[in-house]
């Protein structure tokens, strides 16, 4: 399940950071106990050789973080899963053109609000690769998708779903590992969203 | 080169841009995430007419570690 927060302004920039994480933090925390029972403390994290923290004692219990400028969320399910959030608003070209290719990029400037449009294909790649647990060591523009047809798919990611929820000046997208048994069957119970953000 | 990317950083990151050394970690001293970063090595490809391979951005995690690799890449 996806839980989410939106965060009140003011601070420093690094405060803010700070208090986003904290928010991050509760919301795992909120979401363990709630579903699964568990206390989360600072001995129940540790971290990986990839850099994404698990859960000591439960490796079988998949989460991840993310903040930004007003919202903060974390995602927990059973299997690999990767959550971004960003703001919307003016995007910047240089990452635009980093992280995109061709036909993204198309897409994205003919779109009727680009920046939107930006975001939704940046946070869908950024929850890909959190899944992936690899950070930005994979070609993002190899991460491409396309936003017009009815499901959300990456043809070089085959084994992954996609999710993308869009409220109030935010993008949210999750991404979920699905088990090549039994296929992409109900993943309504990850997709869900606990807090202030429903889509 | 350490300067230069001095100036690139503070567009993003509200710092004194002397307060920036080569030891300066992008994601746990300047907060820096992920969009953040990718704007700043999409600028400098564009600036220096350069590609920077995904696959060796995650070795950049310092201002020192990615003056060194300009530097080089730019021999």
């Amino acid at each position: 399940m996806i839980y989410c927060r939106y965060l009140s302004a003011g601070g420093s920039q690094s405060e803010q950071h700070t208090q986003a994480h904290k928010q991050c933090m509760g919301l795992l925390a909120y979401g363990l106990q709630r579903e699964r029972g568990i206390r989360l403390t600072e001995q129940t994290l540790i971290p990986t050789p990839c850099g994404k923290p698990a859960l000591r004692d439960h490796p079988e219990i998949h989460f991840n973080l993310s903040h930004c400028d007003g919202m903060a969320c974390c995602i927990i399910a059973d299997r690999p899963v990767g959550i971004d959030v960003e703001r919307v608003r003016p995007y910047n070209p240089h990452a635009a053109r980093h992280a995109c290719g061709d036909g993204e990029l198309t897409a994205i400037e003919g779109a009727r609000d680009p920046s939107r449009a930006f975001f939704c294909h940046w946070t869908l790649k950024e929850s890909c690769l959190k899944a992936m647990g690899i950070g930005l060591a994979y070609p993002l523009k190899e991460l491409a998708f396309r936003l017009d047809g009815k499901e959300l798919y990456c043809p070089s990611k085959p084994e992954y779903r996609f999710r993308l929820w869009q409220e109030a000046g935010y993008v949210l997208a999750a991404c979920v590992l699905v088990d090549p048994q039994n296929g992409a069957s109900n993943l309504n119970h990850i997709f869900s969203i606990w807090g202030d953000a429903h889509g | 080169m350490l300067n230069y990317i001095r100036k690139n950083i503070v567009e993003y990151v509200d710092v004194d841009e002397n307060s920036i050394t080569e030891s300066t970690h992008f994601a746990r001293d300047l907060h820096l995430n992920s969009y953040d970063f990718v704007s700043i090595v999409g600028k400098v490809e564009s600036d220096l007419g350069i590609e920077i391979p995904d696959i060796e951005i995650r070795d950049l995690q310092t201002a020192g570690e990615m003056a060194e690799y300009l530097k080089k890449k730019m021999k």
